[in-house]
């Protein structure tokens, strides 16, 4: 069995193709960084305008040099609504035209599950730390479809929270990952910004007012200090790790896991991946992280996500597609009728 | 020769199932949901007792038209292309909307005017003496007073034709509550499918005429500095 995934939720349009027990056969990503820029932050309407260009090329090449699929997946939230529109309906026409079944998956699912793509990924039930530039999440993983959302933001996704702060240091955009690469350079302790809720008990994260710190201190940078643009990129990126790391541990220490996965854009930041393994390895957790090409949005782990669906017995097709979809919201609609 | 046909520029969506210059099946619904569309498709060709392997192309609305309305279109048509390995055929909106008018009226000088909302239109000049309507300079969005159709007497056709005629033009006749849909780009998908002008599905592509939607970061006023 082979399964097309299709990712078209933000800013990357993707499709893959997962073989039942061969993995990630087909992949192909197009990435749209470039015509945001200019704009400091993705444009919901330039990035609908992008996938209806980008999408049907790049699943022509899939179809002409991969096995035909048997199964279509396509992001069907959370996500920009005119951007998940383009994939569902071109997904809901290749189906309908082939005769075979579609389904909606939950985004937020598609990362949660990219870790266990590979045969040392592990099993449920885990603890999901979801960290990308539209989420962060604390998740409880108990079973395929049965997620307990711990903890979230109350205000910025983490990754946002990056883009927004280094545009405050006059980064370029994408800045996440730009002040990850000046805070290597910053010295620790040469500044001190808040560590938001950490105080407080509960799962749930807010990084506005660590922004808004940012922001006042950078304000009284010299304009040519480098030096003290890194040691404050440096804290800020400290600020957010413990955060993370932290309100995990907490949740693994209550929860009673044994198995942490962390997932998302922000996955692929150094300094967390370290804190992370450091504090799994203190407390005798295994933790699990994406590769980097699956940290961001792509179409495998859409694949992924609706074989593991398709496989438990569910077939959605209705081609519904949702701006908001709770990852303890998600659907279950099995075969057969129902 | 057998098509569907699927437009979603205006508020709806429409489909048309069309073999030999006759309508087999139709349905419109102002949800645009690609599920229900591709159901609704389903049960057309079911009707009929065809199958997508009988059909010859998928022609679609190209627009101008609502932005997503066109996206779902156009996706949807690039899906059952690569599906069903079909051909499409894009078709104006503005031409489409001529068409109606002209099918309706008989009307043969017709300007197909469409709101496109902030103080402007999509708009286009159309004679419509032959077997499909022939544009008359190019497809447009304007201001509504800065709108200056060719000499001449022109009816009006669509919600654009009401914005202009409150605003002093005067047209021979008008018909301010046609809207493009599936029909009408199936008749003028026919005829383009018959004389070869096809596409492949990653050769379709919206024709928006309002192409700048935000503004860049340097030419937007910096938000003045916290206090």
């Amino acid at each position: 069995m082979h399964v097309l995934g299709i990712e078209t939720s933000c800013d990357e349009t993707g499709v893959a193709l997962y073989q039942e027990g061969g993995g990630i056969v087909w992949e192909d990503l197009y990435s749209q960084v470039d015509l945001h820029r200019p704009y400091a932050g993705v444009v919901p309407e330039l990035a609908s305008r992008d996938h209806v260009r980008r999408l049907a090329p790049l699943l022509r090449g899939l179809l002409e040099q991969a096995p035909e699929p048997d199964v279509v997946a396509y992001t069907a939230g959370p996500g920009l609504i005119g951007a998940l529109l383009v994939g569902a309906a071109l997904a809901e026409g290749y189906g309908a035209a082939r005769g075979i079944p579609t389904l909606g998956v939950n985004h937020l699912e598609a990362h949660l599950l990219a870790p266990l793509m590979t045969a040392e990924g592990p099993d449920f039930p885990f603890l999901g730390l979801l960290v990308s530039g539209g989420h962060t999440l604390i998740v409880g993983a108990y079973a395929l479809g049965d997620y307990r959302v711990l903890g979230t933001t109350l205000d910025d996704a983490a990754g946002e929270a990056f883009d927004k702060s280094a545009s405050l240091l006059g980064l370029d955009y994408p800045g996440g990952p730009a002040l990850a690469r000046l805070a290597a350079s910053g010295r620790p302790g040469k500044f001190h910004l808040p560590r938001p809720l950490l105080g407080r008990p509960g799962y749930d994260f807010s990084f506005s007012g660590l922004k808004t710190a940012l922001l006042y201190a950078a304000r009284e940078l010299e304009p040519e200090d480098e030096s003290a643009r890194a040691d404050l990129a440096r804290e800020f990126e400290e600020a957010v790790v413990e955060v993370l790391t932290v309100k995990a541990e907490r949740a693994l220490d209550q929860g009673g896991f044994s198995r942490l996965v962390v997932a998302g854009g922000v996955a692929a930041n150094r300094r967390l991946h370290a804190s992370i393994q450091d504090m799994a390895r203190r407390r005798g957790v295994q933790a699990w992280f994406p590769s980097p090409g699956l940290c961001t949005d792509n179409g495998a782990m859409v694949a992924y996500a609706g074989w593991r669906r398709f496989r438990a017995g569910e077939w959605c097709g209705s081609g519904e597609v949702r701006a908001r979809w709770p990852l303890g919201e998600s659907r279950f609609t099995h075969g057969g009728g129902e | 020769m057998r098509l569907i046909a699927i437009d979603a520029a205006p508020a709806k969506v429409s489909l048309c199932l069309w073999q030999d210059r006759r309508i087999l099946g139709d349905w419109e619904s102002s949800r645009p949901h690609p599920g229900r569309v591709m159901e609704a498709l389903i049960d057309l060709l079911h009707k009929a007792e065809l199958e997508f392997c009988d059909l010859d192309a998928v022609a679609f609305g190209r627009g101008p038209g609502a932005f997503t309305g066109l996206r779902l279109a156009i996706a949807l048509a690039q899906g059952i292309g690569l599906g069903g390995n079909l051909a499409l055929v894009a078709i104006s909106d503005l031409a489409a909307l001529a068409w109606r008018a002209h099918r309706a009226h008989g009307w043969e000088r017709i300007v197909a005017a469409m709101d496109a909302r902030q103080g402007e239109i999509y708009w286009a000049c159309y004679e419509c003496s032959g077997q499909a309507p022939l544009l008359c300079g190019n497809e447009r969005i304007d201001r509504i007073a800065e709108v200056v159709p060719a000499p001449g007497a022109w009816a009006g056709a669509g919600s654009g034709a009401l914005l202009l005629n409150h605003a002093g033009l005067a047209f021979t006749a008008m018909d301010a509550d046609l809207v493009p849909d599936a029909s009408a780009v199936a008749w003028l998908g026919a005829l383009e499918l018959a004389t070869g002008h096809v596409l492949r599905a990653e050769q379709a592509c919206p024709v928006y005429l309002r192409d700048r939607v935000a503004e860049p970061r340097s030419r937007k006023r910096h938000k003045p500095p916290l206090n």
